[in-house]
């Protein structure tokens, strides 16, 4: 009975049409637990960081955030985009290679930029742009902000020299939190 | 089956339409977003379990194989009380049960009550009986709760896993002994289920020594036919064991473990009889006893190099009325791991194994001789390019091993994978792998039947060939998996396998034996190796967690297998595994965690028919209700075949073995820990 059941073909599709709801699940799916906490970390330091004035030239004063490669920060941060903080709002933007990154405070590297970092970091040279990144080695390599993942709860590790070297003063309150590191020649 | 149709669909809306936000969540921070985790403080923040992957979850991720692990949690919400129904829920694994304690088991086709192609293990250990070719399941057992993952790999394993390892390896592995510390006692029983129960201790010498001992009991009542009548195939089963785990030191890890075992399962078959009245039915208590008793030593002599040595010995007892064994098996390994250049791991080890058997010859099954020593013996080698590290692996061994029966076999593979970020992987496999032949297929000659005729009789018989040769696979497979978000994640795999060398039946011209009057006439079929095949098949597995306390896991298999025989063969049987596997299989379960410590989960099967056997498809669902009033008290109901009183999944045409049909069970047991 059921074989017959099975040879019409509209139950395979009523079966297949269930498993792409499933599939097409992830589109309801929050955004990922990892990402959400680090964007809130992301805000969170901007308090705690101060740039030199220089960088805050535009008016009304923008805080702009640069997304670097791709992966699920940009939507995670998105949910800031327009926020005010210390009178500044913030900006949330995906970055290309041609943008001029004068106009950054912050830029986040995702996992699929380590190849290019070393480019990234030869053209920010010393501007006053906080780096943050969560792949292994970023701070060691002149990143100043690097998320870990130590038995499954974030932490950061901080490169105070390089940050220091970018005009950034990092306040106490997140150094005591963090792991400092310094740059390791390669 | 229209009706129950629609109650599916049915049930299947409700369990899509529950409302979402009705139900309380364990950790609230996962739900937040980011929005509200930005009002928390940076410790708090700092304090969030992100739910990190584990080593194991991350090499499963990345394997460049179709592999799939059945975890403790989800055996314990199937509601089973053996291993072979919790591989039911396997995506691609095809499960029949035959009777009350038979299974055929198998992936990617080629079932049979001895599916052949497909090797197990437990804890290292083969369960694959080299007598028939195949798995007795009657006899595998242990604490369920003790049973820490099961991983199935569908697709050929030869090169690492050995011999048989065709279609697929299943890995049974148990909990280290200091995981199962304490007390643990659970009583059930069900419609068919008449008892069950289990005492496992678990204990410390000291901090780097544990042990944990067990016994267990289960007697299940029998299972009707089409007609609802019962067939009389009870099954009972008593077992002990133990392991013990002791960690001397960082370098090195000992572990000692056994089980013993005895116990009954009854059967009706067919039994030949050489004179009047001819063939019998007969049930039958088959007699089931045996003990094993393994060991383990691991040993690094540096981080980048790890020394395994393994042994072990089995013995199985099985007496049924046309076929006694006394097997055997004295099996020793060792593997060195180690990473000898920058971004190269290589494993390569030595192995053999001692097959001892011990055989009654009946009227049914003539073994000659009756008592036989056979042998694998060899070496594999196996290495891990890290082309680029994390990111792109090449696998490349083989492995090269002598037995008995064929001589010399060469199992090579290539593999690769690729996983460009950490969220998508892409692999694919070439790979080549044997199942040898075995004692009925090389020296055992099984009677048929006979009838008089003048001057004396003929028998007519299934007759072994000596020269029984090796079925070869060769595979090609290809697979990619992705984790769409940290609740979803899903793979589809793709396989085209050419067999050779498959085993057929050939006519033989009939031999006078005797004089008159009492003069035989031998006749019938011997074994060949004379059909090839192809097959191709599509594996698509969805886990998706789309609310913390629910968890769906889904998947869907399909198969084309064709058997050719070779233009000299007359065989009529080979081309019955075509039809003797489902073409389709869908599988979907719901676990949800409900307010008041409830479980609730429902599995959904669809099983095409199997054609060849005269099996129709089937829908088969199961549910299952579980409380935990306090953290030491566990209870379960579950119902398996809820819209259906009774339907068969598989049948042994020709081979004499009578199927019983799976009839709708409740069963309800009680977990006390301590």
């Amino acid at each position: 009975m059921t074989s017959r059941f099975f040879r019409k073909w509209h139950w395979h599709f009523i079966f297949l049409a269930l498993m792409g709801l499933f599939t097409v699940g992830h589109a309801w799916a929050e955004l990922p637990i990892k990402e959400r906490v680090q964007s809130a970390f992301i805000i969170k330091f901007i308090r705690f960081i101060k740039w030199p004035p220089s960088a805050f030239e535009s008016s009304p004063p923008a805080l702009n955030i640069g997304i670097v490669g791709q992966g699920h920060m940009n939507r995670a941060l998105k949910t800031f985009e327009g926020k005010i903080i210390q009178g500044k709002e913030v900006h949330i933007e995906p970055l290309t290679q041609a943008d001029n990154l004068s106009r950054y405070h912050i830029l986040v590297f995702s996992d699929s930029t380590q190849d290019s970092w070393k480019e990234w970091k030869a053209r920010l040279k010393d501007r006053p742009v906080l780096t943050i990144a969560d792949w292994d080695g970023f701070a060691e390599s002149g990143g100043h902000i690097n998320f870990t993942l130590p038995s499954g709860k974030v932490r950061f590790k901080i490169n105070y020299d390089a940050a220091k070297r970018a005009g950034l003063k990092i306040s106490a309150r997140i150094l005591q939190l963090a792991e400092i590191v310094s740059t390791q020649n390669p | 089956m229209k009706r129950s149709v629609l109650i599916f669909v049915f049930i299947l809306m409700v369990i899509f339409s529950t409302p979402a936000g009705a139900l309380p969540s364990a950790q609230e921070e996962i739900n937040k977003t980011p929005d509200q985790l930005v009002k928390l403080s940076l410790e708090q923040l700092m304090d969030i379990q992100i739910t990190s992957v584990s080593k194991k979850e991350e090499s499963q991720f990345k394997s460049a194989a179709a592999i799939y692990v059945l975890t403790r949690e989800d055996f314990r919400r199937l509601g089973v009380t053996t291993i072979p129904e919790a591989l039911r829920r396997v995506p691609g694994v095809e499960v029949a049960q035959f009777n009350s304690s038979t299974w055929g088991i198998t992936a990617r086709g080629f079932n049979g009550i001895f599916a052949n192609k497909l090797l197990v293990l437990l804890d290292g250990r083969s369960l694959y009986n080299n007598l028939f070719g195949g798995v007795y399941w009657d006899i595998q057992d242990t604490v369920l709760e003790d049973i820490e993952r099961i991983e199935i790999i569908r697709g050929p394993g030869g090169t690492l896993w050995g011999e048989n390892a065709v279609n697929g390896v299943i890995n049974i592995i148990t909990r280290r002994s200091e995981n199962s510390q304490g007390v643990l006692v659970t009583a059930g029983g069900g419609s068919q289920e008449n008892g069950t129960t289990t005492i496992r201790y678990g204990g410390a010498l000291n901090e780097k020594a544990h042990y944990r001992v067990y016994g267990k009991y289960f007697n299940r009542s029998d299972f009707p036919n089409a007609a609802g009548i019962d067939q009389n195939d009870q099954w009972e089963q008593g077992r002990g064991g133990f392991r013990a785990d002791w960690d001397p030191s960082e370098d090195n890890a000992f572990t000692l473990q056994g089980d013993f075992y005895k116990g009954q399962s009854s059967q009706n078959t067919l039994v030949t009889r050489l004179t009047p009245p001819g063939n019998q039915q007969v049930l039958n208590d088959n007699e089931l006893k045996g003990g094993n008793l393994l060991g383990r030593w691991s040993h690094n002599f540096s981080p980048d190099s790890k020394l395994t040595v393994k042994t072990y010995f089995d013995n199985a007892y099985r007496k049924e009325t046309s076929n006694t064994q006394d097997i055997y098996t004295w099996d020793t390994e060792i593997q060195h791991d180690l990473n000898p250049f920058e971004n190269h791991d290589l494993s390569w080890g030595v192995f053999g194994r001692l097959i001892v058997d011990d055989l009654v010859n009946t009227s049914t099954r003539i073994a000659n001789p009756t008592s036989q020593t056979n042998y694998i013996a060899g070496f594999f080698l196996q290495d891990t390019y890290h082309l680029i590290p994390e990111r792109l692996r090449l696998i490349y061994g083989s492995k090269f091993g002598w037995n008995s029966f064929t001589g010399f076999e060469v199992q090579p593979n290539a593999r690769f994978s690729w996983t460009p970020d950490d969220r998508h992987t892409v692999w694919g496999a070439v790979s080549r792998a044997v199942r040898i032949p075995n004692r009925t297929l090389e020296s055992t000659t099984t009677n048929l039947t006979a009838f008089p005729i003048t001057g004396g009789r003929t028998v007519v018989s299934l007759f072994p060939n000596p020269n029984s040769e090796a079925e070869n696979l060769s595979a090609f497979e290809i697979g990619f998996r992705q984790k769409l978000a940290s609740n979803f994640q899903w793979d589809v795999s793709f396989f085209y396998n050419i067999y050779s060398d498959l085993t057929t039946l050939e006519a033989v011209p009939a031999q006078a034996q005797g004089t008159f009057p009492n003069l035989q006439l031998n006749t019938g079929t011997q074994f060949a190796n004379k059909a090839n095949a192809e097959s191709f098949g599509v594996e698509w597995t969805a886990d998706w967690r789309p609310l913390n306390w629910w968890t769906l896991k889904s998947s869907f298999s399909w198969l084309d297998l064709n058997v050719t025989l070779d233009r000299d063969s007359g065989d009529t049987v080979a081309e019955i595994k075509e039809g003797s596997s489902p073409a389709f299989q869908y599988k979907i379960s719901s676990q949800m965690d409900l307010p008041y410590n409830l479980e609730l989960d429902t599995h959904l099967y669809f099983v095409d028919e199997l054609p060849r056997i005269a099996i129709p498809g089937y829908a088969r669902l199961d549910l299952r209700l579980g409380w935990r009033p306090v953290d030491s008290l566990k209870m379960s109901l579950s119902i398996q075949n809820l819209t259906d009183n009774l339907h068969p999944e598989f049948s042994d045409i020709g081979g004499g073995l009578t199927p019983s049909e799976i009839p709708r069970a409740a069963f309800g047991s009680i977990t006390w820990t301590y």
